[in-house]
């Protein structure tokens, strides 16, 4: 885990990561009862976090495009128009 | 000579100068194609009648028609019973298709022989992309395929569409841009990978994927690169350079698209390892907990008091047994200084007794006794105070004088100042002198 990003910026893959560690933490008894109780907390909103990322339901199409200085730029499109 | 001389000569002729397999060019015209094929082939100015078996028919790799210009290759023979000609054809190309069979097969060996294929160069496909950018062509059912694909996986997983030409002669530089593009500003846009498709054609429609300058955009990509061209016997260079080889653009979507349901399998599976890990925790905490309270201690208290109490008496038993031990060690230096101790003692007294003896002398010598034993007198007034000089004895009127055997009063009658005897220096007391320096009384 380099940079510290807060739970709320991980990608799925880190966020899945640090819930393993969490649960491995608590499994092996390493910490303390009440950091246990609060790394729980933390295991649950990164629960959420993953779900979130999984439920986005919304099918997103885009295309490669230029902008005003012709750097490629990505322009979403609608799904009907693709 | 006979017709079947002639013929016999005819066939021995073709024979010596067409042994062997000829290749001819020509159109196809009046084929068909039931079983064994039965066409003939033709240019402007001859033609000559074919037959392919069935078995070699079964391997054309592509719609022969009439009107379809071929390369065939096969032996001539003679058929004297019938007079004439038969071309045996076991193998019929397109026009062109061979030469660009060959053209391929040697920029392949070109490109493996520079390290184009390697295994080691090839990038490891990112196990969560959540941007994955596709080069095809915009009405291509391949794109089509891709997009469904990624639906079905995972919708929330991006696809950005980079619409190129697909075959023709713009296609290769256009796919090439494409790709360049993407290396260079795809960290910048997010894109983690690349889907390179588009769907079935001939070796002339797949050319453009076998052109130098995309292999370079593929070897050179920053990005990685999933290739999925033609069916799945077509192969292309691209494909072979890329860094993971499709059949269909739908497996291709498949390989990068995450799965959700397996990645939401994953989040449930941790999450209940989570609340039992955390269930487990607690239950421990309490078993603790209740054995510490079952535990002596907490119970019966008045049992650790016992316990001190007899490790106490236990360490002043052993205290008790250790000390003579102790002392015993320290006893002969004991015995020596308690002899020191009085000849120490009586040593510093005899040297004080002396000191005390030698002042009490001096003090005799200077002491108003021994004076007044030589002769001397001293002079009271009237109130009993000692009179040192004349001048004050003369006021006084009544004097009394002491004698070391008794005191005389009398009275003046004249005094006469100046007429004394000054005083003369008082030796020098003598300063008492350090005791000399003996054995201490420790040593």
């Amino acid at each position: 885990m380099a940079k510290a990003t807060t739970d709320k910026e991980l990608s799925f893959e880190k966020a899945i990561d640090r819930l393993e560690d969490i649960v491995e933490k608590i499994e092996s008894g390493e910490v303390g009862l009440e950091q246990a109780l609060s790394q729980y907390e933390q295991g649950q909103a990164l629960i959420k976090r993953c779900r979130g990322i999984l439920d986005q339901a919304e099918r997103r199409i885009a295309e490669l495009t230029q902008d005003a200085e012709g750097q490629p730029t990505i322009t979403t499109t609608d799904e009907d128009s693709a | 000579m006979s017709v079947a001389n002639l013929l016999s000569h005819i066939k021995s002729a073709v024979n010596t100068h067409l042994p062997g397999k000829v290749r001819v060019v020509g159109e196809i015209s009046n084929l068909s194609d039931r079983n064994h094929w039965f066409f003939s082939l033709k240019d402007g100015e001859a033609v000559i009648r074919c037959v392919m078996f069935a078995s070699a028919a079964r391997v054309v790799g592509f719609k022969a028609r009439d009107g379809v210009e071929v390369v065939a290759t096969g032996r001539v023979d003679v058929y004297p019973a019938q007079g004439s000609v038969q071309f045996y054809v076991d193998k019929l190309e397109p026009v062109g298709q061979g030469a660009l069979e060959l053209r391929l097969r040697e920029l392949i060996n070109e490109l493996k022989g520079e390290g184009y294929f390697d295994p080691e160069h090839k990038q490891p496909l990112p196990t969560m992309p959540t941007r994955i950018a596709v080069v095809t062509s915009r009405s291509a059912a391949a794109l089509q395929d891709v997009i469904d694909t990624s639906a079905r996986r995972w919708a929330g997983c991006e696809l950005v569409l980079v619409d190129v030409r697909v075959q023709g002669d713009n296609a290769a530089p256009q796919i090439a841009d494409a790709i360049n593009r993407l290396s260079g500003h795809g960290e910048r846009l997010g894109i983690d990978a690349i889907i390179l498709t588009r769907g079935g054609g001939s070796i002339e429609d797949l050319w453009a994927f076998n052109e130098r300058v995309v292999a370079d955009a593929v070897w050179d990509c920053t990005l990685p690169i999933v290739a999925a061209i033609g069916h799945e016997t077509d192969v292309t260079v691209a494909e072979l350079v890329a860094d993971h080889r499709c059949a269909t653009p739908t497996q291709a979507a498949m390989t990068l698209v995450p799965d959700r349901e397996m990645l939401d399998r994953q989040v449930t599976q941790s999450a209940d390892r989570l609340m039992l890990a955390l269930k487990r925790r607690a239950q421990h905490e309490r078993q603790r907990l209740a054995s510490s309270e079952r535990h002596p201690a907490m119970s019966r208290p008045d049992r650790l008091v016992t316990q001190a109490r007899q490790s106490l008496d236990g360490l002043t038993q052993r205290l008790n047994r250790a000390l003579p031990a102790i002392t015993a060690a320290y006893q002969p230096k004991l015995d020596t200084l308690a002899k020191a101790l009085p000849q120490a003692i009586g040593r510093r007294m005899a040297r004080e007794v002396e000191a005390l003896d030698a002042l009490a002398r001096e003090l005799d010598a200077v002491g108003p006794a021994s004076v007044l034993g030589r002769g001397y007198t001293y002079t009271l007034d009237p109130n009993g105070e000692l009179l040192r000089s004349a001048e004050t004895a003369s006021v006084a009127g009544q004097l009394t004088t002491v004698f070391t055997d008794g005191r005389v009063d009398s009275t003046v009658q004249d005094s006469t100042p100046g007429q004394g005897e000054p005083i003369p220096k008082p030796p020098p007391r003598r300063r008492r002198r350090k005791p000399p320096p003996g054995p201490g009384l420790f040593d």
